[in-house]
């Protein structure tokens, strides 16, 4: 019983937060067509941000607030400056683009920030352990479960009761017809973008948060854990990539209780075997829809 | 109150639709006919902005629509049945029609689909299903009524019969004539003929992407190259 409530416990923290980076990309995805290889480095443009905001001396809680803002207004500007003139180019325009943004980052943070880690300070709340019932629980875990289950049903509200967020899921269901209703296309996408942006920043927040530096290819491994956690999910669904990410959250702590020690370093790779199963035999994800993105 | 002027549409190296002018009035009913292929679709696409026009000018209340980006049209009253009724699939009847009333304010919006699904009893009853899991019939009636949703002025209905057993091919018909009995100015592209005659005011034919013929709905219904070649098998 313990061992399950482990287990839970760490499906639950690793599955919101993949859940979390999933949902970012498939935002996007479901407008436009093509996956953002930039939405890692929105990750790490969130973790420059907390650590300059605690450097100026603001708490860490308003300085998360604040750098979640950031990562929100850095995708909208990567929206504006680098995929809106693009607008109406093929998808791999874009994504090629996408990989282009990624790459000029990196090299920005190592020449205008440092290519070392900077160390991010977490508060005592979240370091070290609690016993609940015999089971030893990361207070980490707890933060990103609170978090990340909160962040969820937040946006689950948006979408379901806000105009906007009925604009959106009508948008990426059929973008044409959605124009032709009268939502505005800049509009949406940007809201998009901006979601994508904050998603990025709250998973960041929880990552870092157990991990406590940023370096310039931070957002590298979850934008590569996103993409898997989106490819078994389904791309062109936001249930889809709940779905996909709580299930990869399962598969890495399984392989992790089920895996003999010396194995557990292959835990990766049979997460990879297990994705290339799903492109295999069901390549459009648990949740296959087929998504008319904007051309 | 539409004018269409010398339209041209083309997709890379294939025009479809070749220099066509037709003109759509204040009240009036009026339906393009012709086989598939013959460019009715992407002459609709074209007036409200779907597809890019490679010449020619179209002008709606006076206003030049190619001036105006899509959603812009939606806002000068244009509403849209598209072909293959293309309903939000993920989305609840109810958040449809929300959709659909996105040019309108908050309160205006839900009491339009109050109006809305007063007309259509049976969106009413399936008010929280996803449109994607309603039946064809159900799903062209949500298709119309979402077009509906911010009362426009001008109407285009692209094949609504399209696919529909011919008891719900009636009912559709029906609701065409009732809507155009209440003033809307509707322009309908459809493939069944005999039904579109006997509604429209006046008619047009294209054939590979031009008009061939044109004139009133129930001279054109009683002409015999038109009977001949559009109405014996209907």
């Amino acid at each position: 019983m313990d061992t399950f409530f482990q287990f839970l416990i760490s499906v639950l923290s690793l599955g919101g937060v993949y859940a979390l980076l999933a949902l970012g990309l498939v935002v996007v995805f479901g407008l436009l067509g093509f996956l953002n290889f930039a939405h890692g480095d929105l990750m790490t443009l969130f973790g420059y941000g907390l650590f300059y905001l605690i450097a100026a001396g603001v708490a860490f809680p308003a300085a998360a607030a604040g750098a979640i803002v950031f990562a929100g207004i850095c995708a909208l500007l990567m929206e504006r400056i680098a995929f809106r003139p693009l607008r109406g180019r093929s998808p791999m325009t874009l994504l090629i683009t996408s990989f282009a943004i990624s790459g000029a980052l990196h090299v920005a943070f190592q020449i205008f920030i440092s290519p070392k880690p900077r160390p991010i300070p977490i508060p005592d709340v979240l370091s070290g352990y609690l016993t609940v019932g015999g089971v030893f629980i990361s207070r980490a875990q707890i933060f990103a479960i609170v978090i990340a289950v909160s962040c969820l049903l937040l946006l689950n509200l948006f979408l379901a009761r806000t105009r906007m967020g009925v604009a959106l899921r009508a948008s990426a269901a059929d973008f044409d017809v959605a124009r032709v209703m009268g939502i505005r296309a800049n509009q949406v996408i940007a809201l998009a973008f901006f979601v994508s942006g904050v998603l990025a920043g709250v998973a960041a927040l929880l990552w870092i948060s157990q991990r406590g530096a940023v370096f310039p290819t931070l957002g590298l491994t979850p934008m590569i854990k996103a993409l898997i956690a989106a490819i078994i999910g389904g791309l062109a669904n936001p249930k889809g990539a709940l779905y996909g990410g709580f299930l990869l959250g399962v598969l890495e702590a399984a392989f992790l209780y089920l895996l003999p020690d010396n194995l557990v370093l292959f835990r990766d790779a049979a997460v990879l075997l297990v994705l290339i199963l799903f492109l295999m035999f069901r390549p459009n994800g648990i949740i296959a829809v087929n998504p008319e993105p904007m051309r | 109150m539409l004018t269409v002027h010398d339209l041209q549409v083309t997709y890379g190296p294939v025009r479809a639709v070749h220099g066509i002018s037709f003109h759509v009035d204040d009240g009036e009913l009026v339906t393009i006919l012709g086989a598939n292929g013959a460019g009715k679709t992407s002459t609709l696409n074209a007036v409200v902005g779907l597809v890019p026009v490679a010449a020619g000018a179209i002008t709606f209340s006076g206003a030049d629509l190619l001036a105006q980006p899509t959603e812009a049209r939606a806002r000068l009253g244009i509403g849209l049945t598209p072909e293959g009724r293309r309903v939000f699939g993920p989305l609840s009847v109810r958040d449809n029609l929300r959709a659909g009333g996105s040019t309108l304010s908050p309160n205006q919006c839900e009491a339009r689909m109050e109006e809305v699904m007063g007309r259509f009893p049976i969106l009413q009853q399936r008010a929280e299903q996803e449109a994607g899991t309603l039946s064809g019939g159900e799903q062209q009636m949500l298709a119309i009524a979402r077009a509906l949703m911010p009362n426009p002025t001008f109407l285009i209905l692209d094949e609504p019969s399209l696919g529909l057993a011919p008891k719900i091919v009636s009912q559709v018909f029906e609701l065409i004539a009732e809507l155009k009995s209440e003033g809307t100015t509707i322009l309908l592209v459809e493939q069944n003929v005999k039904k579109s005659l006997a509604v429209a005011d006046r008619a047009y034919v294209m054939e590979l992407g031009r008009i061939v013929r044109e004139g009133a709905a129930d001279e054109l219904a009683a002409d015999p190259v038109i009977h001949e070649a559009y109405l014996g098998a209907v």
